[in-house]
């Protein structure tokens, strides 16, 4: 397996605030891994290190490039959607095939037309006549006929319904990403990528919270739920977060075994989004 | 793939009064060629010329009517472009867009000169040739073959020699401002135009206040009119015009050299403000 990107001690600070505080972590080849934290916590700055938007403290390394210092060069390999606003409003969409036919080594424009026939976009529209889900489709078009290594994806789909954001991870997916690829993404809708993502990583306060492949959660992590009588006796293994839902109390633990849990309640693996409540309001284990 | 020609294509699709305003222009010019015929006295139709070379000149003196209104308007429209061209692009915060795509800042920034002191002035000069050209058809339709200007292609391929000649060293003379106002749009947060004309006008003051001198105002005057004051003094025989017209001497000017190590320099920082800044 090769690493796509390699942080170590990473860091950035802004006037007061530290956004990373020594932050490592490494992407291998072949994962969707999801950058999830809450707001503020330090995921942007994270990207924005990764396609050397910002300057940084620390040692990082994209495709094996330093981002900051080769930028131009790894914007070859490395493609990214950082808000569906960005396409500027006056572009016609024959405007922005021409251009990033123009300028980019990999793009297979044939590839891109295709897609965007199936759907209601039409050549000659300017970005400013479409909807916020064209937009999205449009720049999703332009990437996914871009052969690039990383795919960066900070909130792709913010603001969309129900059914583009459906469609747009569904594309990516079919579409796009293969055993080569790599596919980051931050986005506040847990639920909706959790079934796509390999890795996860939880940030908070510039820290790393948690940093797993999606298949070592279930060795590490178990969800009890317990009647709410009955908790006491669970308390004592201590979980390191619960929750009461309708007279029932949720308990999140890290390091016991399923054996000796299961007796007291109802056990299952943790999702990603509960996870990560559990990681963000809980005491750290 | 070809980097250049498709990041000045770019900035004709997202600036089109860069082509529109000449478009324009140049479509008033023909429709006033067509109605002004039929209202030309009588006796300036059944004029003629004295000599070849009073002809002649009237002849350069009629095309350079045309020029020199696109060279006053293209000047105007071209330093609005240059004000907005880094600044819009933060404004809207396309510069992500571009920023994803594998492009240099220096090819974006040089792209934006190129477009403003080269591309645009000789797309103008073509226009002018192909329109002053038809404007002579018109004319020669129009009023039956009167002498009053005669056609001549000998000095028609002369002037715009020295035209495109002009353009070329103007673009060295006008490059310092030109990369001035990059730097200014690409630094401004807000009021772009306040930014870029204020610095020059304090100093400008300053220097009257302190001194009570205007030396950086004249210098500025200067280097925006290039030096050129007043009209040619006419029908004094078309090579002595030609030479009037022609710039080709300012290359000997070490102030012209001058000017481009400090658009150099301006363009320099335009160029790292853009690769740098982070606050998108």
């Amino acid at each position: 397996m090769t690493t796509v990107i390699e942080a170590r001690g990473l860091s950035k600070s802004y006037r007061r605030t530290r956004a990373l505080d020594r932050v490592s972590f490494a992407i291998q080849a072949g994962r969707i891994v999801g950058l999830i934290g809450p707001n503020g916590a330090g995921k942007t700055t994270a990207l924005k290190a990764i396609l050397g938007l910002t300057p940084f403290e620390g040692q990082l390394s994209v495709l094996g490039k330093d981002p900051y210092r080769e930028r131009d060069a790894l914007m070859q390999d490395v493609c990214f959607i950082a808000d569906v606003a960005v396409l500027p409003k006056w572009l016609r969409v024959s405007q922005a095939l021409e251009f990033v036919a123009g300028v980019h080594p990999k793009f297979e424009r044939a590839r891109a037309e295709e897609f965007l026939r199936n759907t209601d976009i039409r050549m000659q529209s300017r970005v400013r006549e479409l909807s916020k889900g064209m937009v999205t489709q449009l720049h999703l078009a332009l990437i996914l006929a871009i052969d690039a290594r990383l795919l960066v994806l900070d909130e792709p789909t913010l603001g969309l319904d129900l059914l583009y954001r459906r469609q747009f991870y569904d594309t990516l997916l079919n579409d796009y990403f293969d055993k080569e690829r790599t596919i980051l993404l931050t986005t506040h809708q847990v639920e909706e990528v959790e079934h796509l993502l390999t890795d996860v990583i939880f940030i908070n306060h510039g820290h790393i919270a948690l940093d797993s492949p999606v298949e070592g959660i279930a060795e590490r992590y178990v969800q009890l739920t317990v009647r709410a009588d009955q908790a006491s006796r669970a308390r004592e293994l201590k979980p390191f977060y619960e929750r009461e839902v309708f007279g029932r109390v949720a308990m999140f633990f890290e390091g016991r075994s399923a054996a000796e849990l299961e007796a007291l309640g109802e056990i299952r693996t943790p999702s990603i989004a509960d996870l990560f409540v559990a990681k963000m309001q809980g005491v750290p284990a | 793939m070809n980097t250049l020609p498709t990041l000045i294509r770019r900035e004709f699709w997202e600036h089109r009064v860069l082509w529109m305003v000449p478009a324009a222009v140049a479509a008033c010019y023909l429709l006033f060629a067509i109605l002004a015929g039929s209202m030309m006295p009588a006796e300036m139709r059944a004029a003629r010329m004295s000599s070849a070379g009073e002809s002649q000149a009237l002849f350069v003196g009629v095309q350079m009517v045309l020029i020199g209104f696109l060279y006053v308007l293209v000047s105007t429209v071209l330093f609005f472009y240059l004000a907005d061209c880094l600044y819009a692009e933060r404004r809207d915060r396309s510069i992500l867009f571009w920023k994803s795509m594998p492009v240099s800042d220096s090819a974006t920034v040089l792209s934006k000169l190129l477009v403003a002191l080269i591309v645009t002035p000789i797309g103008v000069l073509l226009l002018s040739m192909v329109v002053n050209a038809l404007a002579f058809v018109i004319f020669y339709v129009r009023l039956h073959n009167s002498g009053f200007v005669r056609w001549d292609t000998a000095t028609w391929f002369r002037l715009y020699g020295t035209l495109f000649l002009n353009v070329l060293v103007l673009a060295l003379w006008y490059a310092p401002i030109a990369a001035y106002q990059l730097l200014v749009s690409a630094w401004a947060r807000s009021a772009v135009f306040v930014w870029t004309i204020l610095p020059p006008l304090l100093l400008a003051l300053g220097e009257k206040l302190m001194f009570d001198s205007w030396d950086i105002g004249q210098f500025l005057l200067y280097r925006l009119s290039a030096g050129m004051g007043g009209g040619p003094d006419a029908l004094t025989g078309v090579d002595h015009l030609l030479a009037q017209i022609s710039l080709l001497g300012r290359l000997r000017q070490p102030d012209l050299w001058g000017g481009v190590a400090v658009a150099a320099a301006f363009a320099y920082s335009a160029i790292r403000i853009r690769r740098y800044r982070d606050d998108t």
